[in-house]
């Protein structure tokens, strides 16, 4: 066996060497394997071995040092899926920098959306590696916060070779050393950037591999999942990239546009694994119903992860039955459970042992997998329930801190759980989720915070300031769930009513990207508060699902 | 109304529902509502009607159905691959 550092497969104990040095040789070897990533610009599947990517990242990095960047750094780069951002990631790995993944400008709909994505966290950080047509908007960014931050476009570093070319040391980070910075757990108004060292995404990536009995010589994964969230960094990009696994990749965006593309190339390159949030799942489905004639070829996956977001049994039971017949087999697809601040994988089930259905309150809740070898979990009992509770986390692949503002804070309590805020428990020896202990939400596998809809609102003129709640309801009318919006004004028409809702809506779309949201006026003093004058979003949710808001509505009329 | 306009319209209603009222003003996201899966079926729908190559790097800058209608028109695939690179050309200098 070839493949470096991270040994699977027959060697399944986990691998004491936790350092770079043996990527860097293994890299350097592997000329027969590597990755083919769909270029949205030239639609041409770009190949490059794993040697080629080193080659490349050692040219990259001469470029970055010429720039200034240097061991120690931690630099925002743009993460849209291309064909040199391996070689891009790899070079500020090979000067000792840390890649901080940020959403490319495209991924993101709503005229301002981006800017609140960033103006939170980039003047913590003193470059930023961009596509060339985001530099203008970065530009307004670093001066709306007086950001401190270097920008260097893409075409920049790709044009100008440093000559006469000279490599700068190479570093070899070891397990204490910060792999990547993680900013997808974190509202906006409150960033939170997971810092994951080697040792975490080495224990990760290694519990992952192992499990899904992945051989990196004949294994080959298929992603469309975007670099910026630790589904597709860790689970695809970097777990390949570590032990030398081929990888076919396509951007989310291009997977947007055309899903079912995905599934023929699963049987063009005769693909083995893959995952994605189970909205995708839906999209392949909402396609495939839309042009029925057309063959695929899914008989060489053996393992079909879904996470990321709730996991709806409807949807894959609908999966299963619909693409059996392009070869789906019994127990590829497989619900699994996973979060940033555990670099990734939590529990997941072999392949070929799919899930199974657990009934709890009149509901049904997929299982999401064994716990990985290296994770312990410890359930939290909460009020009522014996079996099930908030669920703790603890193991080598946890996160022990992350980034909030300029601060360093702790994420690990005294024993070393982190606690995920995640309601659920055991059924046997598989996990089951079952909702959140907070308030947040999630949206096609992105993570929402109330409050950060709310500040929104609280900005459009007519809504009385503090006087604004956001909650979500899981089985409401729309696809996702519903997301509402409460606020309270001073007595309108209804054509004024309905003007400030339309405003609201579009602000929302505009700061937030969250397209289906149910905004509602309520007469001013029935948004519960404490007697500090805190929003109660749950007594607002249970009044709200009451229809409390209705009758006061009525009367108020 | 121009033919093109006609079936950009006809198009964003089969999406969105007969009755939503479209204007060249209107914003995709915030007024008629899109997320980014619809934005991106959306562009491969216009791909599809009108044979041309919309790039991804394009569609975050569209934003209101004028925007739609301006994509349409100047990018068939020829003046596309052009535009890309005299863009590009202009960074350089």
């Amino acid at each position: 066996m070839t493949a470096g550092l991270i040994t699977v497969g027959q060697a399944t104990q986990a691998a004491t060497a936790r350092d770079f040095s043996a990527v860097w040789d293994a890299l350097a070897r592997c000329r027969d394997r590597g990755i083919h990533i769909f270029d949205d610009n030239t639609r041409v599947l770009v190949y490059r071995s794993y040697r080629d990517v080193l080659d490349e990242a050692g040219r990259l990095a001469a470029t970055l040092a010429h720039h200034g960047v240097s061991r120690g750094h931690r630099v925002l780069l743009c993460a849209a899926t291309q064909p040199n951002f391996p070689s891009l990631w790899l070079a500020l790995v090979w000067l000792g920098a840390t890649p901080v993944p940020v959403p490319p400008r495209a991924a993101l709909v709503g005229q301002y959306t981006f800017r609140e994505r960033l103006r939170g966290i980039i003047r913590f950080f003193p470059f930023y590696l961009c596509e060339d047509d985001e530099r203008d908007e970065i530009l307004g960014i670093v001066a709306e916060t007086a950001a401190p931050t270097r920008i260097v476009v893409f075409s920049e570093l790709y044009r100008n070779s440093v000559t006469p070319l000279q490599f700068p040391e190479r570093v070899s980070p070891t397990a204490a050393d910060l792999a990547f910075v993680q900013f997808t757990s974190g509202s906006t108004k409150a960033p939170k950037g997971i810092l994951v060292t080697y040792g975490n995404l080495f224990a990760n990536v290694h519990d992952i591999w192992s499990r899904l009995r992945n051989d990196p010589e004949t294994e080959r994964f298929i992603t469309w999942l975007p670099l910026y969230h630790d589904m597709g960094l860790v689970g695809k990009f970097l777990g390949c990239l570590l032990t030398q696994t081929e990888l076919v990749m396509m951007s989310p965006q291009a997977f947007a546009k055309r899903p079912l593309n995905f599934l023929s190339m699963i049987g063009e390159y005769r693909t083995s694994v893959c995952s994605m949030p189970n909205f995708a799942l839906e999209w392949i489905l909402r396609r495939l119903s839309a042009s029925a004639d057309h063959d695929y070829s899914l008989g060489s996956m053996k393992w079909i992860g879904v996470g990321a977001e709730p996991v709806n049994p409807a949807t894959l039971e609908r999966f299963e039955r619909t693409l059996r017949a392009h070869g789906l087999r019994e127990g590829v697809l497989s619900p699994c459970y996973g979060l940033a601040e555990a670099t990734l994988g939590v529990s997941i089930s072999p392949p070929g042992e799919g899930y199974d259905l657990y009934a709890h309150d009149g509901r049904r809740y997929p299982t999401v997998g064994r716990l990985l070898t290296g994770m312990e979990v410890r359930v939290s009992p909460q009020a009522g329930h014996t079996a099930f509770g908030r669920i703790l986390i603890r193991g080598e692949s946890v996160a022990r801190q992350a980034l909030v503002g300029e601060e360093v804070v702790d994420l690990l309590d005294q024993d070393g759980y982190y606690d995920t805020k995640d309601i659920g428990g055991f059924a046997g020896s598989h996990l089951v989720v079952l909702g959140r202990a907070d308030e947040m939400f999630i949206v096609n596998g992105e993570n929402y915070f109330p409050y950060d809809i709310e500040s929104v609102v609280r900005t459009v003129a007519g809504v009385l300031r503090n006087r604004v709640v956001c909650f979500y309801v899981a089985s409401g009318a729309h696809r996702t769930g519903e997301i509402v919006i409460l606020y309270e004004s001073r007595p309108l028409s209804l054509a004024e009513e309905d003007k400030l809702n339309s405003e609201i809506e579009r602000q929302v779309r505009g700061h937030m990207g969250l397209p289906a949201v149910t905004v509602r006026g309520v007469p001013p003093k029935t948004i519960p508060v404490t007697p500090s004058g805190k929003i109660q979003r749950l007594r607002a949710r249970q009044l709200y699902l009451d229809g409390f808001y209705y009758t006061s509505k009525t009367e108020c009329v | 109304m121009h033919e093109l306009h006609e079936t950009v319209n006809t198009l964003l209603k089969t999406m969105l529902g007969q009755n939503k009222v479209i204007t060249p003003g209107k914003q995709l996201v915030e007024d008629l509502g899109f997320d980014s899966l619809k934005m991106f079926e959306l562009t491969a729908a216009l791909e599809e009607e009108f044979g041309v190559l919309i790039p991804v790097s394009r569609v975050a800058h569209i934003r209101t159905v004028a925007d739609l209608y301006q994509a349409v028109v100047s990018l068939d695939q020829y003046a596309m691959v052009e535009s890309e690179a005299a863009e590009s050309q202009s960074r350089v200098s």
